[in-house]
């Protein structure tokens, strides 16, 4: 959470483009990881991350808080646009369409190629799990949001993302381990 | 595991896009904003409407103002008489009036008439009765 949000989102409401820009430079970063690593394409991820914050925007007169961070409902908005990207021609996207430069903002010296390996691996692995532990294991493990805004975002409560964040876990690591990413994707919107 | 997927915190959208993206949402308008120059649409529909309004009340003040004087200064039968009923009414009730008069008219005429004619008849019984006396005393000098 940025210093003096509620006031920016006050001012964002009435229109204030300046306000609304900061909360765009915080939260531009989080909602592109969220949708990137849920896509695994670029190119797609930067379109709807570009439809989320438009559709924020757009309707950020009509945010109301209900005692969850700004972020949660952002989150809302990307996870809707990434299941109507599944739902229209995007579906079922291959994932020999990422591109090697998808991690060039990471860095790449030393001996970190063999973590790039294991991060190209994870990456391939995320969208093979259920939405929904796609969704904990991006807001917890990468966010490294809390629980409670993650059950904000997820309309769920902190006791089932627990729940969900534990079985998402093993489910990645017996995926990851197995190997089994060989391109199949199984979405469950 | 979790220490692996945290390394992707450091993922980060193409410059490029982050500014065409913000410029573009920047300038956008908001749901709910009234288009450019709506309010001065609205400024300039509401002036017609007010400034027709205002005529419209203007022509019916005039309107009125110069019925009223018509009814009640210049010509107090003109506006009675537009209405073809109350004329008719008007019309039958002088008809009734001029034959009534005419009616008095003819009997105290006829009254007049029959005492002229009395009085007449009553000066010629009165020139008869001369007249006989005139024959006697004629006959009285002849004889």
């Amino acid at each position: 959470m940025i210093e003096g949000e509620k006031l920016h989102i006050k001012k964002a409401k009435k229109g204030n483009k300046e306000a609304f820009g900061l909360l765009y430079d915080y939260y531009l970063p989080k909602i592109y990881r969220y949708i990137f690593l849920k896509v695994s394409n670029e190119q797609e991820a930067e379109d709807l991350t570009h439809e989320v914050f438009f559709s924020a925007w757009r309707n950020m007169r009509g945010y109301k808080d209900e005692g969850f961070p700004f972020s949660s409902w952002l989150y809302r908005i990307a996870k809707n646009a990434v299941i109507d990207s599944y739902r229209t021609a995007k579906n079922n996207i291959s994932l020999s369409k990422t591109g090697e430069d998808d991690f060039k903002v990471i860095d790449r010296s030393g001996e970190n190629l063999d973590i790039d390996f294991q991060l190209e691996k994870i990456k391939k692995t995320i969208p093979l799990l259920r939405q929904d532990y796609q969704d904990v294991i991006i807001m917890r493990f990468v966010e490294d949001l809390s629980h409670e805004e993650i059950a904000g975002s997820m309309g769920k409560s902190e006791g089932a993302i627990r729940l969900i964040q534990h079985r998402a876990l093993k489910e990645l690591k017996d995926l990851y381990e197995n190997g089994n990413t060989n391109g199949t994707i199984i979405k469950e919107v | 595991m979790e220490q692996l997927l945290k390394k992707f915190n450091t993922l980060e959208p193409n410059r490029g896009f982050k500014e065409r993206s913000r410029s573009f949402i920047l300038n956008s308008p908001q749901k709910g904003d009234l288009p450019a120059g709506a309010f001065r649409q609205f400024f300039n529909i509401a002036q017609f409407s007010a400034a027709f309004g205002l005529v419209a009340i203007f022509i019916f003040l005039i309107l009125g103002g110069l019925s009223f004087i018509n009814k009640k200064l210049i010509s107090p039968s003109l506006l009675s008489g537009l209405d073809s009923q109350n004329l008719e009414k008007e019309v039958k009730n002088l008809d009734i009036q001029i034959q009534l008069s005419q009616a008095q008219y003819y009997e105290d005429s006829a009254e007049a008439v029959e005492v002229a004619l009395k009085a007449a008849s009553g000066e010629l019984d009165k020139a008869e009765n001369r007249n006989q006396e005139i024959n006697k005393l004629l006959d009285g000098l002849t004889l």
